[in-house]
């Protein structure tokens, strides 16, 4: 009787244990699809971010080739008729006394100062010229053209030794620059405005800083700089840079640092 | 002879299931093999009740019906693993089960003895591909797994299969104990059983998924 007991008592315990291992077996299967519902919505975050990236490349291809065919326009016909223009001023005598001639030499001035500013503008949307010359120059260049207004102190402030950078990253770089450096001409109400690059070890860190009034915030997208400020975030974020944004009442910086290896 | 109050639960819960089925039939067409396969069941088990009160033989309705049982159970699973190759899985081990079940039941188990042979075979893989299930619902962001019907389904037919498996597994056992009382506790595991598969079989049915998947 004794034995029968026992072995009943192994039969419950038998049936226990089965009853366990479909527990078991039923949680391990609500942990897995946890896992895997992670990992499902991991992958839809990748395809969209890659999607977003691709969206942005098609996006900066399609301004490159605007500006690029801008950059020609200027360069072939306004450049030209300018050039003519002057040149058939050359040609004009001073029959109209000495005022004339004044006014004569003031226009030739003009226009000469015209084609200069021209042949920098095509030169800094032109992104042949900019991958040529490389992002020194391109920045040089563009500080130039906005000193020459006179509008602006411009400076170019380097540190640590000057690496050459992939192309088209330098090219993005440039890109962010420039809108940093519009938003301060269109903006900042800043007298001043210093660009620098730091060469580390690792990284590059490029810095576009003004003396103007400064923002209280970073503006919303849809506000005035708002999207100049995504562009320039979106486009850090392309060839793998941090992007800030920094203002205070005694001005503003925008800075990207990008690894170099 | 009147019937068991324990087999009138049991067939009303059937029924149960089968209108559920019916209401749910366009909604959850994921689920529509087990809706088809309700309604059959339920025919079943009156016939079965039927001839019993007529003192008729009834076994040979078994050999019938396990077959058919575990055909619509495959077709379910066909409509709800994930990718192609994984959707003929089942579809095979019917071939196999199918071959094997008919040859018994020519040969080895004649239609008037119960089915118990065939029904383990059929325990065993409904075993397989609910775990096989289990383990690979397919994920979809926002919805839990709670919500997925077969999780109910497969749940339930794990516990009710394995429980069986268990009980007729340790049957010959209990009998040598005492047959009368073997036969009383394999009458009300099995049926304490059947009450949870058609309870899992009810909460999918019923439960609001949101978002359905249209699998034909």
């Amino acid at each position: 009787m004794a034995d029968r007991f026992d072995e009943v008592v192994i039969m419950i315990i038998l049936a226990s244990l089965l009853l366990l291992l479909l527990a078991v077996i039923v949680i391990v299967s609500v942990i897995k699809y946890k896992q895997r519902q992670r990992r499902h919505v991991e992958e839809k975050n990748a395809i969209r971010q890659q999607f977003n990236q691709e969206l942005l490349h098609t996006r900066i291809e399609i301004q490159e080739q605007t500006l690029k065919h801008i950059a020609q326009e200027i360069h072939d016909n306004i450049g030209q008729t300018l050039s003519l223009a002057k040149l058939h001023l050359n040609t004009i005598g001073t029959r109209e006394g000495h005022e004339g001639a004044e006014k004569l030499g003031t226009t030739k001035d003009l226009v000469s100062k015209a084609i200069v500013d021209l042949r920098g503008l095509s030169r800094t949307l032109n992104s042949d010229a900019v991958l040529s010359g490389g992002l020194l120059k391109a920045v040089e260049s563009e500080l130039a053209l906005i000193g020459r207004a006179g509008v602006f102190t411009t400076s170019l402030e380097i540190t640590g030794q000057p690496v050459s950078l992939d192309p088209q990253k330098e090219l993005i770089l440039f890109r962010i620059v420039q809108e940093a450096l519009n938003n301060s001409i269109k903006h900042s109400e800043a007298s001043r405005i210093v660009v620098s690059l730091s060469y580390g070890e690792n990284s590059v860190c490029t810095s576009v800083a003004d003396n103007g009034k400064g923002a209280v915030r970073a503006p919303a997208a849809d506000q005035p700089g708002g999207t100049g400020l995504l562009n320039m975030k979106s486009r850090s974020e392309i060839i793998g840079g941090t992007f800030s944004f920094t203002s205070a009442a005694s001005g503003t910086e925008v800075r990207v640092i990008l690894p170099t290896n | 002879m009147g019937i068991d109050p324990k087999f009138l639960v049991y067939y009303f819960l059937i029924f149960l299931c089968s209108v559920a089925g019916m209401l749910r039939y366009r909604e959850k067409r994921e689920l529509r093999p087990l809706f088809v396969l309700l309604p059959v069941s339920l025919c079943t088990e009156v016939y079965v009740e039927y001839l019993i009160q007529q003192k008729r033989p009834y076994y040979f309705v078994y050999h019938v019906y396990e077959i058919l049982d575990f055909l619509f159970f495959c077709l379910l699973f066909s409509r709800n693993l994930p990718g192609g190759r994984a959707r003929l899985a089942p579809l095979a081990l019917f071939t196999i089960y199918a071959a094997v079940a008919i040859t018994l039941s020519l040969t080895r188990i004649p239609v008037s003895v119960y089915p118990s042979v065939q029904y383990s075979i059929e325990s065993f893989f409904l075993i397989l591909l609910s775990l096989f299930y289990l383990l690979t619902i397919p994920a979809e962001s926002g919805k839990r797994i709670f919500e997925h019907n077969m999780f109910w389904i497969c749940t339930g037919l794990l516990f009710v299969h394995a429980g069986i498996l268990l009980v007729n597994g340790s049957y010959n056992y209990l009998k040598s104990l005492s047959s009368a009382r073997a036969l009383a506790i394999k009458d009300w595991v099995n049926m304490l059983f059947n009450y949870i598969l058609y309870f899992s079989f009810l909460t999918a049915t019923l439960w609001r998924t949101g978002s359905t998947r249209s699998l034909s």
